[in-house]
C-alpha cells in the first residue's frame, strides 16, 4: 500500500478475500490505513488525515493540510498596506479581529507610527471579546467532537452575545475589518460601553454552567483525561503555542512576553496546566476566559479619552468630515487610499497572542506601499504538526478530541 | 473535597444530575432562537450590508463624482467606474458597476468616497436566483438607496 490513503479500497479488498482463513488475531495485527476527512464533520474545516490503525488503536497519523490553500501570502504582496486587512480577516474566520490586530501591529512597527491609547484600549478590548467569542466556538465543538451536545448550544448562545456587541461596533458580526494602520475605522457607540459592562457581568455565570455540565463529568474525564499528552519539553520542541502550550505548564503568553496594545497597562494572569493533556488545556482555555472578563472589565473603567488615529500625517487616515472640508486631507486620503504611502525599507517579524497562539506576521519591505513578500506564521499549521505525536498509540476516537484540543482553524492553517 | 464525599458523588452520578438540572431549568426557560424569516432581529446602525448610491443636493442624479477611488481601494476589486467628458467638458460617470459576487462588505469603498456617494444599508438578505440580480448598476444603486432612505424617484435628496 501507497502512503497514499486512496488505495484504500484495494487494501480492504486484499483482506476480504484472505478473511475467510485468517483467524480473528491475524486481522487486528493487520495495519489498515483510512482517510479521516477532508470532508469530516469533526476535522474543524478541510483537515486530511491518513491514519495508520491497527485493531482500533492509532500507529500512525499523518496529517495533510493544504485543501483550503488560498495563495493568501501571495495574494498579500498585490495589495496595499491597507487592502491587506480585509484578506487577514480569512484566515482564522472566527477570530478576525485577532488577525487584524496582528497586521497592524507589525506594520506599525515596521513604520514606527504611535498610535493612541484610546484606539489601543478598544482594539485590547476588541481582540479580548474576539478571544472569549473564539473560545466558546472551541469549546462548543470540543465537547460535540467528545459528545456533549447540549455544551455546544449554550456556547454558540452566548457567543451571539459577543457577535452583537462587535456588530454594534464594527458593522459586521465575523469578517470585521475594523482595526485601521494607525488607529481604529471608528469609535465605538455611546451605548456599547454599556452594553458590554452587562455581558461582563453575565458572562462569568455562563462560564459556571458550562462547568457544570462536564467540568466532572464522568465521560468527560475519562475522555479527555491522559489523552493527547505532551510534556513541556516536547510541547517546547514542537513549536505549540496559546493554550495548547501552556496546558504543559509552559508560561509563554506574548501579551505578557512581547506586550502590545495595551496590555502592559492590564493585570491578568497566565493560566497553566501542569498534565498537559486534553483536559488539562480544557481547563486553561477556561480559565483564559475569565482572564479576558478580567481584561475587559478594566478596559471598561480605564478607557481614556482621545483620537482613535495616529496622529502622525503621513500614515494617519483623515477623517470624512476633515476630508471634505480641507483640499490636503482630500489629497492624502487619495494617495493612501489608492497605493498606500512608501513605507520604509526593511524586515520586521511581529507575533501577537491570538486565540490559537501565536500569530506572526513577517514582512519584507521594498519601501513601496505594498509589501514585497509577508509570511504567516499560522498556529494552526504548528499546531496540526503536533497531532502524530499526539495522537500515535491512542485509540480512533482520541483522534477527534485531539483534533479540538489543539483547536485549528484550516483558514489559517492552509492559508 | 474528601474521599467520602468523592466516593458518595461517584455512586450517585451528582455531576451528571447537576447537569441535566441545568439542562432543564434551561429548557423551562423562553426560547433565545428566533425563527428567522419569521421573526427578525432589529438590524444594527452601522452594520455592513447592501450598497446604495445617494444622490446629489440637486436631487436628480447620483452625487459619485468618478474619481475611482473606490475602484482603486477595493480588495476585492468589486467596483468598476466609467467616466466620460460630458457636453460642457465636465466629468460624467457614464457606469458604475458593483458586482456583489465579489465583495467582501468590508466597508473600505464607504470609508474611501471623499463625497460620501456610495453607501452601505444594514440589508443582508441578498438571496437570489441568478446572477445579474447581486450585478448593481449605477441605476440600481440609486434605486436602492431611494429603497433605503424611503424617498421617491427624482425626490429631493441629500
Ligand atoms: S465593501 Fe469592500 S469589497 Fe465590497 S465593494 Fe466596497 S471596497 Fe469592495
Ligand atoms: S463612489 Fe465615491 S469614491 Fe467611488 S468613484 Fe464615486 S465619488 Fe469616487
Amino acid at each position: 500500500m501507497t502512503d497514499d490513503g486512496y488505495s484504500l479500497t484495494s487494501s480492504i479488498y486484499g483482506e476480504k478475500m484472505s478473511l475467510t482463513n485468517a483467524t480473528e488475531k491475524e486481522i487486528v495485527q493487520k495495519e489498515m490505513t483510512i482517510n479521516m476527512g477532508p470532508q469530516h464533520p469533526a476535522t474543524h474545516g478541510v483537515l486530511r488525515l491518513v491514519v495508520d490503525l491497527q485493531g482500533e488503536t492509532v500507529v500512525g497519523i499523518d496529517p495533510r493540510p493544504g485543501y483550503l490553500h488560498r495563495g493568501i501570502e501571495k495574494w498579500m504582496e498585490s495589495r496595499t498596506y491597507h487592502q491587506i486587512i480585509p484578506i487577514t480577516d480569512r484566515l482564522e474566520y472566527i477570530t478576525c479581529m485577532n488577525n487584524n490586530l496582528g497586521w497592524v501591529v507589525a506594520v506599525e512597527k515596521l513604520a514606527g507610527i504611535v498610535v493612541p491609547e484610546r484606539a489601543q484600549f478598544i482594539r485590547m478590548l476588541m481582540a479580548e471579546l474576539t478571544r472569549l467569542s473564539g473560545h466558546l466556538v472551541w469549546l462548543g465543538t470540543h465537547a460535540l467532537d467528545i459528545g456533549a451536545m447540549t455544551v455546544c448550544m449554550y456556547t454558540l448562545r452566548e457567543r451571539e452575545l459577543i457577535l452583537d456587541l462587535t456588530e454594534t461596533v464594527t458593522g459586521a458580526r465575523q469578517t470585521v475589518s475594523y482595526v485601521r494602520i494607525g488607529g481604529l475605522r471608528n469609535d465605538v457607540p455611546r451605548d456599547f460601553l454599556d452594553k458590554c459592562r452587562e455581558f461582563t457581568e453575565i458572562f462569568p455565570k455562563k462560564l459556571e454552567d458550562y462547568d457544570t455540565l462536564i467540568r466532572q463529568n464522568r465521560i468527560w474525564l475519562k475522555r479527555t483525561k491522559g489523552i493527547g499528552k505532551f510534556s513541556a519539553e516536547d510541547a517546547i520542541n514542537y513549536g505549540l503555542t496559546g493554550a495548547t502550550l501552556r496546558g504543559s505548564g509552559v508560561n509563554y503568553d506574548l501579551r505578557k512576553v512581547e506586550p502590545y496594545a495595551a496590555y502592559d497597562k492590564v493585570e491578568f494572569d497566565v493560566p497553566l496546566g501542569t498534565e498537559g493533556d486534553v483536559y488539562a488545556r480544557y481547563i486553561v482555555r477556561i480559565n483564559e476566559m475569565r482572564q479576558s472578563v478580567r481584561i475587559i472589565k478594566q478596559c471598561l473603567d480605564m478607557l481614556p479619552e482621545g483620537p482613535i488615529m495616529t496622529a502622525d500625517p503621513r500614515y494617519a487616515v483623515p477623517d470624512k468630515a476633515t476630508v471634505m472640508t480641507n483640499m490636503e486631507a482630500l489629497a492624502h486620503q487619495f494617495v493612501l487610499m489608492s497605493k498606500w504611502v512608501n513605507m520604509p525599507k526593511g524586515e520586521v517579524y511581529v507575533a501577537t497572542e491570538a486565540p490559537k497562539g501565536e500569530l506572526g506576521f513577517f514582512i519584507v519591505s521594498d519601501g513601496s506601499g505594498r509589501p514585497y513578500r509577508v509570511k504567516i506564521r499560522a498556529p494552526s499549521f504548528v499546531h496540526v504538526g503536533a497531532l502524530p505525536k499526539m495522537v500515535t498509540g491512542h485509540m480512533v476516537s482520541d483522534v477527534i478530541a485531539c483534533i479540538g484540543t489543539i483547536d485549528i482553524v484550516l483558514g489559517e492553517c492552509d492559508r | 473535597m474528601n474521599k467520602l464525599t468523592k466516593a458518595l458523588r461517584m455512586v450517585f452520578m451528582i455531576e451528571i444530575v447537576e447537569g441535566m438540572t441545568l439542562t432543564l431549568k434551561t429548557m423551562l426557560k423562553p426560547a433565545v432562537t428566533r425563527q428567522y424569516p419569521t421573526f427578525k432581529r432589529k438590524s444594527f446602525a452601522g452594520s455592513r450590508g447592501l450598497h446604495y448610491m445617494d444622490r446629489d443636493d440637486s436631487g436628480m442624479k447620483e452625487r459619485c463624482i468618478g474619481c475611482g477611488l473606490c475602484e482603486a481601494v477595493c480588495p476585492a476589486k468589486a467596483i468598476t467606474v466609467v467616466t466620460e467628458k460630458g457636453p460642457n467638458q465636465e466629468k460624467v460617470v457614464s457606469a458604475y458597476e458593483l458586482d456583489l459576487l465579489r465583495c467582501v462588505f468590508c466597508g473600505f469603498c464607504v470609508d474611501a468616497c471623499p463625497v460620501n456617494a456610495i453607501k452601505m444599508t444594514p440589508n443582508f438578505e441578498l438571496a437570489c436566483y441568478s446572477r445579474r440580480d447581486v450585478f448593481l448598476t449605477k441605476d440600481r444603486l440609486v434605486a436602492e438607496g431611494d429603497k433605503y432612505l424611503g424617498k421617491k424617484k427624482g425626490g429631493a435628496g441629500k
